[in-house]
């Protein structure tokens, strides 16, 4: 795809304006920080000369644009190892490792999960997702690990979408949470939409767009300051778990965007600093779209998990 | 015995127009507020129970907005907009047809959605229109082809009540030299 060139020439002088606001007027569905950013690599020029975004337009300058290409949406093959649960020739189950984010987005389009299914699988994925999300049924956070399912075919996929949003699949998992919970086992039902203020964030929130969201719990073990928990989702709400625990007062151990004030008290009171959100998908449970078998897979606690747990024990 | 008394009550509802308009929204409120009644004992707040999936479920939404959600969380201003709107529209109603029976039967479907909904404004702990009807189109992926926002049917009979006064007034074309009033 070739670049696109356009100029034209400034028709009255604006003093008082800047250029990346000017432009912001002419092309409107490009944001001003876009504009700022091609301004100052050079993209955008004004008579030939690359210009600071503050410049003031004057009537007569020749305004000379050229739109960058768009880049490759599709990801790449990528040989990054992955620990295989299950595999056959419809879907596979991994437990994933934490720190892999799953499919590629704005800031991590590489050495994505996505990348290393493409190697492995050598193209053999589910296309619904699109070129971006391969075999991408459901997901786990970027910190979270454990048990993640892949179609490798479109009817897999189908089949396992449906059961997904017909909440027949079991979601288990284990977290570490801050503080010690009162009961010994509960039921959370909050619904879950963006968060007002905060872009990459979730709340529990009560309005049109707000989705209802169900996460029950029960307590495995009480540390010091701490409480192991098995949660299961019944519903897959965008940061369920962690915005379910932080609502109700014990946000997840390591979790920086739920719990930063807590976890910074947590660490100087006990000493410990988590490597990581201490949240795993320890279990997942669905019926084979194509054999009609029910299955389970079981990802054990990985060493950070119980290390985290070895040195919270009272 | 009770079979007479009711045919006799029903036939004393029916003979007046005031009290046909008023029947008729004593009907609709009752059947707005039990099927409201069973959604918010049945179904959790935002939920969404698929009925026939990819175009209706029904859902449980709190509206403190008007339609569409406009002027959301101004449910003391709205609910005061509808009281008003209802007792202009009941001063105003002869100016609407409802001499006619189709114009009685329309009135009666607009006062009863107003007051239906009206109650959810004004109940204690409530103070929200109850929603439950959700028609959509879903498409693969990401968006949706059209997502109709949630209502109920105090808003279906203030809608259809609304259609019918307009069909009404749009047949009545004054005549030349004839006794219309």
């Amino acid at each position: 795809m070739s670049e696109r060139i356009e100029s034209f020439t400034i028709e009255h002088s604006l003093p008082h304006e800047r250029l990346d606001v000017f432009l912001r007027d002419r092309y409107p569905a490009v944001s001003r920080g876009a504009l700022q950013r091609l301004i100052e690599q050079g993209y955008i020029r004004v008579n030939g000369q690359e210009v600071k975004p503050t410049h003031a337009p004057h009537a007569g300058q020749q305004v000379e644009v050229r739109w960058p290409d768009a880049r490759d949406s599709e990801a790449l093959p990528e040989d990054i190892p992955l620990n295989i649960l299950f595999e056959d020739a419809s879907l596979l189950v991994v437990n994933k490792p934490p720190g892999l984010v799953v499919h590629p987005a704005a800031g991590h389009e590489e050495h994505t999960l996505v990348n290393a299914l493409l190697h492995h699988c050598k193209g053999s994925l589910s296309g619904i997702g699109g070129v971006a999300r391969p075999g991408i049924v459901h997901r786990l956070d970027k910190e979270t690990s454990g048990c993640l399912v892949v179609a490798k075919n479109d009817e897999t996929h189908l089949g396992l979408a449906r059961q997904f949003e017909e909440r027949t699949v079991q979601k288990l998992y284990d977290a570490l949470l801050l503080g010690l919970l009162a009961d010994d086992e509960g039921e959370i039902r909050a619904s879950i939409a963006r968060h007002p203020t905060h872009r990459k964030r979730m709340a529990v929130r009560d309005n049109s767009e707000s989705r209802f969201a169900h996460t029950s719990y029960r307590v495995l073990e009480r540390l010091i300051h701490a409480t192991h928990v098995e949660a299961e989702i019944h519903t897959g709400r965008t940061h369920q778990i962690r915005v379910h625990f932080q609502f109700i007062g014990h946000p997840v151990l390591g979790d920086a965007t739920y719990g930063a004030k807590a976890n910074r008290r947590f660490a100087e009171t006990t000493g410990y600093e988590a490597p990581r959100v201490l949240l795993h998908a320890r279990k997942l449970a669905f019926t084979h779209p194509v054999t009609g078998k029910k299955m389970k897979f079981l990802a054990p606690l990985p060493e950070d998990f119980q290390a985290a747990i070895k040195f919270l024990r009272p | 015995m009770w079979c007479e008394f009711s045919m006799s009550a029903i036939q004393s509802i029916l003979s007046k127009p005031n009290r046909r308009i008023a029947g008729l929204a004593l009907c609709i409120i009752i059947c707005d507020q039990i099927s409201k009644w069973f959604v918010m004992r049945d179904i959790y707040p935002n939920d969404e129970i698929s009925v026939i999936p990819g175009f209706f479920s029904l859902t449980h939404r709190a509206n403190t907005g008007a339609a569409w959600s406009m002027f959301s969380g101004n449910n003391a201003v709205l609910a005061t907009v509808a009281l008003t709107a209802l007792v202009v529209l009941y001063l105003a109603r002869h100016h609407f047809s409802a001499h006619r029976l189709l114009g009685q039967f329309a009135f009666g479907l607009i006062f009863g959605g107003i007051i239906g909904n009206l109650i959810d404004r004004l109940m204690p702990g409530r103070h929200a229109v109850v929603d439950f009807l959700h028609f959509y189109m879903a498409r693969r992926g990401t968006s949706d082809i059209f997502d109709f926002p949630a209502f109920n049917v105090a808003d279906s009979a203030i809608c259809t009540g609304v259609a019918l006064i307009f069909l009404i007034n749009w047949k009545e074309q004054p005549k030349p030299g004839a006794n219309e009033k």
